[in-house]
C-alpha cells in the first residue's frame, strides 16, 4: 500500500459509543430488563474431586418461590470442549474441581434462589485431589478423567492417558547435536502462577424461552456465534433455534470466550416458562473462572562465540485444571510463544497439558505468551551477563527476520523485530548512565512476540438513499473496534465519520463471525468491512457507467460523487445513483468476508525502570516504556489504550497477582486477597507505535490486544536483577519472595 | 418486612418500600431503575458501585438502603443533563479514558468527590483518590490524565 494521506485512518477519534458509558446508560448484561424475570443461581461442587452418588432436588423444588431446578438429567448426555471433548455442562458421574457445576435453580428473588441452592442435597464420595501438575504426572496419581482416551479430540491435542491430556512436540534442526557445537550451555527452570482475568463485570446473562420453541440469550460474551454454537450443542437443539444478543461487555481478556452460565439460564427459562437472569458473584467468578495456566518451563540454551543462540530446548508443563474448556491456544500455539522473537536454528519445544483438580485454565490475553517470555527473556539477560555481551546487541543478532519459516513450517511475514527493539531503546534512552541515579534502582529490557491473525468473519455494508452508511458485524466491541471500523469504512467510501454507523448484532441478524479475542478482530472485521465497502463502490461505479460514459476502472469515489479520475467535471452525485438504483437494481448492499488467515508476528519491546526497597522487598515501577509493532494505527488513541491496559495486567502478573489453592481448595477468591494493581501501583506508560504496514490487514494494520502483556514480567525481573543483583525465577515477584532472595544473597547464597 | 424509605436521588425526592436487608446498590438498580451504578464484587473492594451519599463517597454495596433515609444520593446518572455531558465526562471522552466502561461510573464518582475537595490535585493525589477504583482495561493512564485535564479546565473557567 502506498503512503497516501488519510482523512480518517490514523486519527485519534474518541470511541463512537463512549457517551452511554460515561452517563451510565450503556446496557450491560445485568442491566437488560424484561418483565417477569426470575433470579437464577448455580450450585457448585464444594469438593475438588469426588464421585456423585446421589442428587435430590425435591426439597429445593418445594420451597415457595422456586420456579425451576435443573441438573444433568435435563440435558442430553454429551461432552463438549474445544480441544478435547471432556466436559459435561452439569457434572454427571464426578465433580472435578471446587466450582464445577452440579445444578441450578430459578426463583422469584435472589434470596429465595440462594436458599434453594442450599436445599439441593448432593451425596458425594470424596476422592483424593490432584493438587498440581507434577502430582498429576507422578506414578499412581488419582486419575481425573478415566475415559480420557475415548474422548473426541479437536485439533492438535494428543491425549496420552492418565492425567496427561496432551503431549505436543515441535522440532527444527537437531538440538542435541547442536548443543555439542556450542561455546557454553545454560539451563534454568522458570515457574509462573495461575492468573485470573478479573474483568470488572462478572459473568451475567438473561435467557428467554420463546413460545415458538427458540431461545434468546442476552449475555456478556466475547463472541456471540461461538457461544450460540456451544449452547445449541449442550442443549441438543439446532443452531438456528438459539439467538444470542450481545450486551455491552465489561471486560473479557479471554475469560468471556467460554460458555459459563448461559446453558443453565436457558434450561431454567424453558422449565420455568419465564425469563431467567444469572449473575455470578465475584467469588463464583473466581472459582468457576478460566484463569491463565500456571507453567513450569525448563529452558536450555546453547550459544556460540559470535553471540548467536545456536540450540535451544524448552520443556513446558502446563497446569490445565479439570477440563480443557477453551485451552486450544495452549496446544496449537506451542510454536508461537516457544520460538520467541528469535531465529534459532536448532529448537525443540515440548509441551505437556496436564489435568489437575482446579479451575479450568483457558485463554487469557496471549495464552502462554508471558509465561514463556518470562523464561526466554530472563535467560537472554542471564546469558549476556555470563558472556559479557550487550543485551541490545544480543537481541539484535538473534532477532527473527521477516519472511522467516517458523518451526511449524509456515512463513512469518511482516516481521519487524529489530525496528521494534530499536524504537523502544530510543524511547527509553537505553544507556546505563541514563538510569536516574539512586540506590537499588535498575533498568530491564525484554523483547516479546505474539502472533496476531484474522479469523473467518463477514460484514455487511448498506448505503442509504441519502448516502449515509450502516455497517453490520457479528462480534462484540471489546477494544474499540466499532470506532476503528467506522474509520475504515469512512475512509473507503469517503463519507464523514458521523454518517457511518457500525453495529454488532445478534446471531439471527449478523453475518457469521468468530469471537473478539486473539488480536484478530481488526484484521478480520476490518478486512471484511473494507471488502464490503469496496463492493458498494463497485456497484456505484457500475451505475455510473452510462452517466459518465466511462469504464469503471477510470472512476473514483470522492466527496459524495463518482468521478472520472483526473477529470473532476465529469461527475455524478452518489445520491442520484442511489435513487437510480432503488428504481432498478435495488438498494445497495455490500458484503465482505474473510476466511481464517495465517497469523503474523507482532513484536513488543519494553523497558522498565524499578526501585527496590531491600527491607521490604517492595518494587516501585518508576518508569515504563513500551514499543509495539502495529502495522498501521488506525486509531492511535485506541491502540495506546490497549498497550496501557496490557502493560498493567502484565505488572499484576509480575508483582502481585496469584490465584492460590490449598489441597484443591481456592484460598483467595476475591479482590481483598487477589491483589490487582491499583492506580497507586503504576506510572504513566510511555508508548511508541512502530508503523511498518503489514502485507495483509486493513490499511496494513495488525492486531494489538495481546502483544503488550507478553514481555512485562521479564522486563520487571530483569530490572529487579539490575537493581539488587537478585534473579527471581518464580512469578509473581512478591515482596516476601524478593526480600527472602535478597537476604539469602547477602548471607552468601546464589 | 418492608420499611418506608424517603430519599432524594439525583435531585428527585422518592418514597419507596424496601426490605431491611436490601443494599443501597440493589435499591438504586432495581427499584429506582438506575443501572449505571455497577455490581462487581459486593465486598467494597473494587469501587464500581460508588455513589455520593450526602456528598460523601460510599460503596453502595456495603450500605443498606435504609441508611439513606432522609439523605441525598447522587449516582452517575446525576452528573449530566440529558444530551449534555458534564465537564468531567467530556474530559474522559476526549482522553479515551473509557474502554469497556464498567468501572467508569465509579471512577466518575471518585473524581467528582476529589474535585469538590481539591481543585488543583497533583498526579499523586488523583491516583490516591481513585485508588479504591479497580480498572482492568485502561491501566488507569488516561483516566488520571482526564481528571487532571478536567481540573485544569475548571480552574480556567473560574479564572
Amino acid at each position: 500500500m502506498s503512503e497516501q494521506t488519510f482523512q480518517y485512518v490514523g486519527k485519534r477519534i474518541p470511541r463512537v459509543d463512549i457517551v452511554p458509558k460515561l452517563t451510565g446508560a450503556a446496557v450491560f448484561a445485568e442491566d437488560v430488563k424484561v418483565p417477569g424475570v426470575l433470579y437464577g443461581k448455580l450450585l457448585h461442587s464444594p469438593h475438588p474431586h469426588a464421585r456423585i452418588v446421589r442428587i435430590d432436588t425435591s426439597r429445593a423444588e418445594k420451597l415457595p418461590g422456586v420456579r425451576a431446578v435443573a441438573t444433568a438429567a435435563d440435558l442430553p448426555d454429551k461432552r463438549v470442549g474445544r480441544v478435547v471433548k471432556d466436559e459435561h455442562y452439569f457434572a454427571r458421574d464426578k465433580v472435578r474441581y471446587v466450582g464445577d457445576r452440579v445444578a441450578a435453580v430459578a426463583a422469584d428473588t435472589r434470596e429465595i434462589a440462594l436458599e434453594a441452592v442450599k436445599l439441593i442435597e448432593v451425596e458425594y464420595e470424596p476422592l483424593p485431589p490432584v493438587r498440581d501438575a507434577f502430582e498429576a504426572l507422578a506414578e499412581g496419581a488419582p486419575v481425573i478423567h478415566e475415559e480420557l482416551l475415548s474422548y473426541a479430540v479437536n485439533g492438535p491435542a494428543k491425549p496420552q492417558g492418565g492425567n496427561l491430556c496432551s503431549l505436543n512436540e515441535l522440532t527444527r534442526g537437531d538440538p542435541e547435536a547442536a548443543f555439542g557445537e556450542c561455546a557454553r550451555v545454560f539451563e534454568q527452570v522458570y515457574t509462573t502462577q495461575m492468573q485470573h482475568q478479573t474483568y470488572m463485570e462478572p459473568h451475567a446473562c438473561l435467557a428467554v424461552y420463546n413460545p415458538e420453541g427458540t431461545y434468546t440469550i442476552h449475555t456478556a460474551n466475547q463472541g456471540q456465534f461461538p457461544l450460540r454454537n456451544v449452547v445449541a450443542e449442550v442443549l441438543g437443539v439446532p443452531q438456528n433455534r438459539v439467538r444470542v444478543v450481545p450486551a455491552e461487555i465489561g471486560g473479557g481478556f479471554g475469560g468471556k470466550s467460554i460458555m459459563k452460565i448461559e446453558a443453565a439460564a436457558a434450561v431454567l427459562a424453558r422449565k420455568a416458562g419465564r425469563p431467567v437472569r444469572i449473575v455470578m458473584s465475584r467469588h463464583e467468578d473466581f472459582i468457576g473462572g478460566n484463569p491463565r495456566a500456571a507453567f513450569h518451563v525448563t529452558i536450555r540454551t546453547g550459544v556460540t562465540a559470535d553471540m548467536r543462540m545456536h540450540a535451544r530446548t524448552i520443556d513446558v508443563v502446563m497446569d490445565q485444571g479439570a477440563h480443557t474448556h477453551g485451552a486450544g491456544a495452549m496446544t496449537a500455539s506451542v510454536t508461537q510463544f516457544g520460538e520467541g522473537p528469535y531465529a534459532i536454528p536448532n529448537l525443540r519445544i515440548t509441551s505437556r497439558l496436564v489435568y489437575t483438580n482446579k479451575a479450568c485454565s483457558s485463554a487469557m490475553r496471549a495464552p502462554g505468551g508471558p509465561q514463556i517470555n518470562f523464561a526466554l527473556e530472563s535467560e537472554s539477560d542471564r546469558i549476556c551477563e555470563a558472556m559479557g555481551w550487550d543485551g541490545v546487541e544480543f537481541r539484535r543478532r538473534n532477532a527473527m527476520p521477516t519472511d522467516y519459516v517458523n518451526t511449524a513450517g509456515g512463513v512469518n511475514r511482516s516481521v519487524f523485530t529489530v525496528e521494534t527493539l530499536e524504537a523502544c531503546v530510543k524511547l527509553a534512552g537505553y544507556r546505563h548512565d541514563q538510569v536516574r541515579p539512586g540506590p537499588h534502582r535498575g533498568r530491564g529490557l525484554a523483547l516479546g512476540n505474539w502472533n496476531v491473525g484474522g479469523n473467518a468473519s463477514g460484514a455487511v455494508v448498506k448505503m442509504n438513499p441519502d448516502g449515509s452508511v450502516n455497517v453490520i458485524g457479528g462480534v462484540v466491541d471489546l477494544s474499540g473496534v466499532n470506532t476503528t471500523l467506522t474509520q475504515i469504512v469512512a475512509e473507503a467510501l469517503d463519507v464523514p465519520l458521523e454518517r457511518v454507523t457500525v453495529k454488532m448484532l445478534d446471531t439471527d441478524s449478523a453475518p457469521h463471525a468468530t469471537n473478539s479475542g486473539g488480536s484478530q478482530v481488526l484484521k478480520s472485521h476490518g478486512t471484511a468491512c473494507f471488502k464490503a465497502a469496496e463492493h458498494i463502490k463497485e456497484q456505484l461505479f457500475e451505475l455510473a457507467v452510462d452517466e459518465l460514459d466511462a469504464t469503471t476502472e477510470r472512476m473514483e469515489l470522492k466527496g459524495g460523487q463518482v468521478r472520472v479520475q483526473g477529470e473532476p467535471q465529469r461527475a455524478v452525485a452518489v445520491t442520484r445513483l442511489l435513487s437510480k438504483a432503488s428504481a432498478s437494481t435495488g438498494p445497495l448492499v455490500g458484503y465482505g468476508a474473510t476466511g481464517n488467515s495465517p497469523r503474523m508476528p507482532s513484536m513488543a519491546a519494553h523497558v522498565a525502570d524499578v526501585e527496590v526497597d531491600p527491607e521490604t522487598g517492595r518494587v516501585t515501577v518508576l518508569r515504563y516504556c513500551a514499543a509495539q509493532d502495529v502495522g498501521r494505527a488506525i486509531n492511535p488513541l485506541s491502540v495506546e489504550g490497549q498497550i496501557h491496559g496490557g502493560v498493567v495486567q502484565g505488572l499484576g502478573q509480575a508483582l502481585s497477582e496469584q490465584f492460590t489453592y490449598r489441597d484443591g481448595r481456592p484460598e483467595n477468591a476475591g479482590f481483598l486477597d487477589y491483589k490487582l494493581p491499583s492506580a497507586l501501583d503504576v506510572p504513566f506508560i510511555e508508548t511508541v507505535l512502530v508503523e511498518k504496514p503489514a502485507v495483509v490487514g486493513p490499511y496494513g494494520a495488525k492486531g494489538v490486544g495481546e502483544p503488550p502483556v507478553v514481555p512485562v514480567p521479564a522486563a520487571i525481573a530483569n530490572a529487579i536483577y539490575n537493581a539488587v543483583g537478585v534473579r527471581v525465577t518464580d512469578l509473581p515477584i512478591t515482596p516476601e519472595k524478593l526480600r527472602a532472595a535478597i537476604r539469602a544473597k547477602a548471607q552468601g547464597g546464589a | 418486612m418492608k420499611i418506608p424509605l424517603r430519599v432524594t436521588v439525583n435531585g428527585v425526592p422518592r418514597e419507596d418500600l424496601v426490605e431491611a436487608r436490601t443494599s443501597l446498590l440493589t435499591y438504586l438498580r432495581e427499584q429506582c431503575d438506575l443501572t449505571g451504578t455497577k455490581r462487581a464484587c459486593e465486598e467494597g473492594e473494587c469501587g464500581c458501585c460508588s455513589v455520593l451519599l450526602d456528598g460523601t463517597q460510599v460503596t453502595s454495596c456495603l450500605v443498606f438502603a435504609i441508611e439513606a433515609q432522609g439523605k441525598d444520593v447522587v449516582t452517575v446518572e446525576g452528573l449530566s443533563e440529558p444530551l449534555v455531558l458534564g465537564s468531567l465526562q467530556e474530559a474522559f471522552a476526549e482522553n479515551g479514558a473509557s474502554q469497556c466502561g464498567f468501572c467508569i461510573p465509579g471512577m466518575l464518582m471518585s473524581a467528582t468527590s476529589l474535585l469538590e475537595r481539591n481543585g488543583n490535585p497533583s498526579e499523586a493525589e488523583i491516583r490516591r483518590a481513585i485508588s479504591g477504583n479497580l480498572c482492568r482495561c485502561t491501566g488507569y493512564d488516561r483516566i488520571v490524565a482526564a481528571i487532571a485535564q478536567a481540573a485544569e479546565r475548571r480552574r480556567g473557567a473560574k479564572g
